[in-house]
């Protein structure tokens, strides 16, 4: 007799990422007594990562289910999540295991993992290593796939993105993007943030996002990391000066004061401010504009880049979460398009993943749709502004499938456990 | 941890942190850097409002070279602002070009050059060259010189950047020129010949691996697999090559050589040469 | 005329450009000036190459503009994205004396393709640009040209209404002052529809021209690196043959035309053409797009490629396709400083049949030419 566990989002090879965000599940009785019933518990039983169960869609999951499966092999629903802070390192560190309540013995398990965003300057080796390993894939030494993010955000495109009540949302989605064509090559990365708010000394390293040279020309790299043969636009290497110290923050207002941008009705118009500081004195606390990702125009250039919006976009989350700011339909979570443009309204359709080309719009869109997810089926292949804001699914419907270390999953307060 | 619980203390914390007051950071450079990018841009009214004053500093001798350059810097997070940026962007460039003149304090001069060079500012560009031709003209360095004209590939400076690479001892300006020869086709006889030379720098032959991948793939697969193979050469090179090999998956002919693999697998497998050994491992996970 | 080669300093070429400019002559002793292949740009930067010709271009301002110097200043206009060059579009189409329809969406077009990229423009080399003042800007001789077009251009007025109205503004108090002259010179009384010298731009030109180079043996390599002939691709069958660089900078140009490829791939598959029609781009750079670089930069913009559609490198040099089809493109010492989009229709003998030049064009006017070409011949033996 054991225990068949079967989770959403199982992916095409049988693996489960979770975040923190609670999915359904079902566990069920294979070759059990017929006419009768079981009782188990399911527990976590992980090394590293943590879980929690409920019979219900909570944010106060515990680190044990009992449940009662009928002989006959029927399903039995649960709902199972990451445990917060508690994240995997590797693929398998976090388990569901079943043991029978009466007798102890162990009837089943499944290994899964708890995929999450972490800060980059605590980032372990291993997860370091894979995620390098990933970005250095995608570039290709210039000719793969990363060309296709370096042709989304140009000075050509930059209207689509930035200057604009967009800026959030689109952002959000384009990490996002990148994370799963990272995915595809290691399933078990995800993009750590840099927290240019505090200091990041271990970010700027030869073994991880390279060294500052002293020559003020390229960084260094260990010999044989994965970024050593880093090309973009037809040029190798990575210009990045620091103008801060490498035991000191960027030069940048820091998360409460961000937060504070917000002013006293705690509005997104005047949270977006965060665009010029701290998003915009991240960009250039290196030197501008020698160093790609003090430009606009350039900044892709330098895989920084997606480390440093990471942090931005967990910015918005964490307020959105702190300040209950993550439906889409509150006033006080989005503002006006200003000016008036397509693309940074609650309804349009972001480029490029919409496929639209010709004035108002860029004259191509590279890339293609939005990737799919075996984890879920959210944002879906022509995103829209809105389908980005509830990263967690805090309301209901499909989360993104991403999550941040210090970011919870918790109902806001006009929904109550067992929701949609 | 219990999210009620983590939600109030996290409350907490905000609650606490106290505002950041541009008096709060004077003193350090970097400080200064921090007070021009608070006053630049948080505040109450519209980011657009602060620009001119920004402006205004860098535009003012009197002002000094610390506050003006610290301005500047505020000026390029501005540039993030998109349209709010826009309408004052002329006017930064008309500065930038006031400032990119001999007699400009350096810091300042340097940055100038910069912008406009970053801006692919064909004006500059040729200044830049003029310098790197006639060192007593020059407005930066030959490196620095070297490094902006990279920020445009259509600037097409590679006969000058070689001639500055044989011309300089500075390994610094060495590696800025041959930068801007990594992707040039007819660059691959000195690329290959930088590559294969022990007594180079390791920077200077990790930049032609690069390059020469580029330019010529199947020729540095013939190189790279020489260096590896050569147990006397720099562990570190080795790994660089191999490296370059490990993310680059169109080497068919090093994909059934049976002598090159075992190499690599020995060594991923038993090496103390932590770079050597990593480098092996993933080249051989990407088979 | 006088004769100019790359070497040929660039004060001299001014000086030569400001006597004609003075003494009124016709432009059409500039027109020869402007083709992107011309001697006096060969070897200089896509920066010295682009100031040069937008120079010239400029001059047209004073010594009128010719017919046969219309398209270079559509194709400004139409995808140019450098304030010197949209500035010396603008200047010059205020030296014609008859217009095409469509030329005021066309500068709005423009217009709004720098708004964020505006900077000043110098066209004088005899007076210093600070003794000028206010100075003169891209988006500002932009507007000039809408001015100068008076009623005519009524049709800008709404939107030049609503970039007055903006809060706040998204343009420099300069630039709104003299959006406010435009509007001003809109709303006067006056004629109000442009005078047209035909109904759409001249993009399609039967060309013939190959110029006795026999290029069938000219040997070629794909995305995927097989090796072949000019002449073991293109015989046999009508081609559409178009020319790009994966180095190009310009998004409206190399990025569009492999973009508007892959949908013309699109449009032949749902006729049920293909197999029976080769569709390709050949590189003007290729050391650089070797066939790895070649296949991404498809596949990205949506190219599929099989046996009769590839992206396509020369494993020589690519000067006997320049010649044989008098590419307009333009090097500098290492690579292409300046090219024009360009697109040959060949028949099943590799002849030029119809040559889509300098303004953009649409898969479905391609199409067609296509199909035309593709009955002919069917009919021929």
């Amino acid at each position: 007799m054991n225990v068949q566990i079967d989770i959403t989002g199982t992916d095409s090879q049988g693996r489960v990422f979770l975040t923190w965000t609670p999915v359904q599940a079902t566990a069920q009785l294979v070759g059990g007594p017929a006419g009768g019933s079981v009782d188990v518990v399911l527990s976590s039983a992980g090394t590293v990562g943590g879980l929690v169960f409920d019979t219900v869609r909570s944010d106060h999951g515990a680190a044990s289910l009992p449940l009662s499966l009928p002989g006959s092999g029927a399903k039995v629903p649960f709902w199972i999540a990451g445990e917060f802070q508690k994240p995997s390192s590797t693929y398998g560190d976090a388990v569901v295991q079943a043991t029978d309540k009466g007798n102890g013995n162990h009837l089943g398990s499944k290994a899964v993992m708890v995929r999450i965003r972490k800060n980059a300057q605590t980032l372990p080796a291993p997860e370091r290593d894979r995620f390098l390993a990933a970005v250095g894939a995608l570039n290709a030494q210039g000719q793969g796939a990363y060309r296709d993010f370096r042709d989304m955000h140009t000075a050509a495109t930059t209207r689509e993105m930035h200057g604009n009540v967009g800026f959030l949302p689109w952002h959000r989605a384009y990490v996002l993007d990148l994370e799963r064509a990272l995915q595809a090559i290691d399933a078990s990365v995800a993009v750590p943030y840099w927290r240019f708010d505090q200091p990041a000394p271990d970010v700027f390293t030869r073994d991880f996002m390279g060294e500052p040279s002293v020559s003020g020309n390229i960084v260094v790299f260990r010999p044989g990391h994965a970024l050593e043969h880093w090309m973009t636009d037809g040029l190798p290497g990575i210009v990045r000066e620091l103008l801060f110290g490498l035991n000191a923050p960027g030069n940048v207002i820091d998360e409460a004061n961000t937060f504070k941008l917000g002013g006293t009705g705690n509005n997104f118009a005047g949270f977006r401010r965060m665009e010029g500081n701290p998003h915009g004195s991240a960009h250039t606390s290196f030197s501008f504009p020698t160093s790609p990702i003090s430009f606009v125009p350039s900044a892709v250039r330098d895989p920084l880049f997606f480390m440093l919006h990471a942090n931005v976009d967990r910015l918005w989350a964490k307020w959105q979460w702190v300040k209950h700011r993550a439906d889409s339909t509150d006033p006080a979570a989005f503002a006006q398009a200003n000016p008036d443009r397509i693309g940074h309204r609650l309804a349009d359709t972001m480029w490029p993943w919409n496929g639209v080309t010709g004035n108002p719009r860029p004259p191509t869109a590279p890339g293609g749709p939005f990737p799919d997810s075996d984890v879920t089926p959210a944002p879906g292949k022509t995103p829209k502004v809105e389908s980005t804001f509830d990263h967690l699914a805090v309301k209901g419907g499909n989360p993104l499938g991403y999550g941040y270390d210090d970011v919870p999953f918790e109902l806001p307060p006009t929904v109550v456990a067992g929701g949609p | 941890m219990d999210v009620k619980e983590y939600r109030r203390r996290y409350e907490a914390e905000l609650a606490a942190a106290s505002p950041e007051h541009p008096a709060s950071f004077a003193g350090s450079p970097e400080a200064a850097t921090r007070h021009a990018a608070q006053l630049g841009l948080v505040s109450g009214s519209p980011p657009g409002e602060s620009i001119p004053a920004l402006l205004a500093t860098v535009r003012n001798p009197k002002e000094t070279v610390l506050a003006r350059d610290a301005a500047l810097q505020a000026l390029g997070a501005a540039t993030f602002l998109g349209e709010d940026f826009a309408p004052y962007r002329v006017e930064f460039l008309d500065t930038m070009r006031q400032l990119a003149k001999p007699d400009t304090a350096s810091q300042l001069r340097e940055k100038a050059v910069a912008v406009l060079a970053a801006e692919k500012d064909p004006d500059i560009q040729g200044m830049l060259q003029r310098g790197l031709r006639d060192p007593q003209s020059a407005l930066v360095s030959a490196g620095k010189a070297l490094q902006l004209l990279t920020l445009d590939y259509h600037a097409d400076v590679a006969g000058l950047a070689e001639e500055v690479f044989h011309k300089t001892d500075d390994v610094a300006t060495k590696e800025a020129a041959l930068r801007v020869l990594a992707t040039n086709a007819n660059s691959q006889d000195l690329l290959a010949k930088v590559l294969g030379d022990k007594s180079q720098p390791r920077a200077l032959r990790a930049l032609s691996a690069t390059g020469l991948h580029s330019v010529n793939p199947q020729r540095f697969a013939g190189i790279a697999r020489n260096i590896f193979m050569d147990g006397s050469d720099y562990e570190d090179i080795r790994a660089t090559t191999l490296g370059a090999l490990a993310s680059a998956p169109e080497y068919q002919a090093l994909r059934s050589d049976s002598t090159f693999l075992d190499q690599v697998r020995q060594l991923g497998a038993q090496t103390s040469l932590k770079n050597l050994r990593a480098a092996a491992n993933r080249l051989m996970s990407n088979q | 005329m006088r004769e100019f080669d790359g070497a040929a300093p660039v004060a001299d070429i001014r000086a030569y450009v400001d006597r004609l400019r003075a003494s009124a002559r016709s432009g059409d002793d500039l027109v020869d000036l402007l083709a992107e292949q011309a001697p006096i740009y060969s070897g200089r930067s896509a920066g010295e190459a682009e100031r040069l010709r937008g120079y010239l271009l400029a001059s047209f301002e004073s010594v009128g503009l010719p017919a046969s110097a219309l398209p270079f200043v559509i194709e400004e206009l139409e995808t140019g994205i450098t304030p010197y060059a949209l500035a010396a579009a603008a200047k010059a189409l205020r030296g014609a004396s008859i217009l095409p329809a469509g030329i005021v969406p066309l500068l709005l077009d423009a217009i709004d393709r720098i708004r964020q990229s505006d900077d000043v423009v110098d066209f004088d080399s005899r007076t210093a640009p600070a003794s000028r003042a206010p100075p003169h800007t891209a988006l500002t001789e932009l507007f000039r040209t809408l001015a100068w077009l008076g009623p005519r251009a009524r049709a800008a007025l709404p939107p030049l209404q609503a970039m007055l109205a903006r809060n706040p503004p998204v343009f420099s108090a300069a630039v709104l002052a003299e959006i406010e002259r435009t509007a001003a010179a809109l709303s006067r009384h006056g004629e109000s529809t442009p005078h047209a010298c035909c109904a759409e731009y001249p993009i399609a030109i039967s060309s013939p021209a190959s110029a006795g180079v026999d290029i069938k043996d000219v040997e070629l390599q794909d995305q995927d690196g097989a090796v072949f002939s000019f002449g073991q691709f293109f015989r046999g069958r009508p081609s559409v043959l178009t020319f790009f660089y994966t180095r190009c900078m310009n998004p409206n140009k190399c990025s569009l035309t492999i973009t508007k490829l892959a949908r013309l791939q699109r449009r032949v598959g749902e006729e049920d053409l293909d197999g029976r029609i080769n569709i390709a781009a050949i590189s003007y750079d290729p050391a650089f797009d070797l066939p790895r670089r070649l296949r991404f930069y498809g596949a990205e913009r949506g190219m599929i490629f099989d046996d009769r559609n590839r992206l396509i490198r020369t494993t020589g040099p690519f000067e006997p396709l320049r010649q044989c089809f008098d590419l307009g493109v333009g090097y500098g010492s290492s690579t292409v400083n300046q090219h024009r989009i360009e697109l040959i229709v060949l028949d099943r003998m590799m002849r030029p049949r119809t040559d889509f030049t300098r303004m953009q064009w649409h898969e479905d006017d391609v199409f067609t030419t296509l199909k035309a070409v593709f009955a002919q011949s069917a009919v021929r033996p």
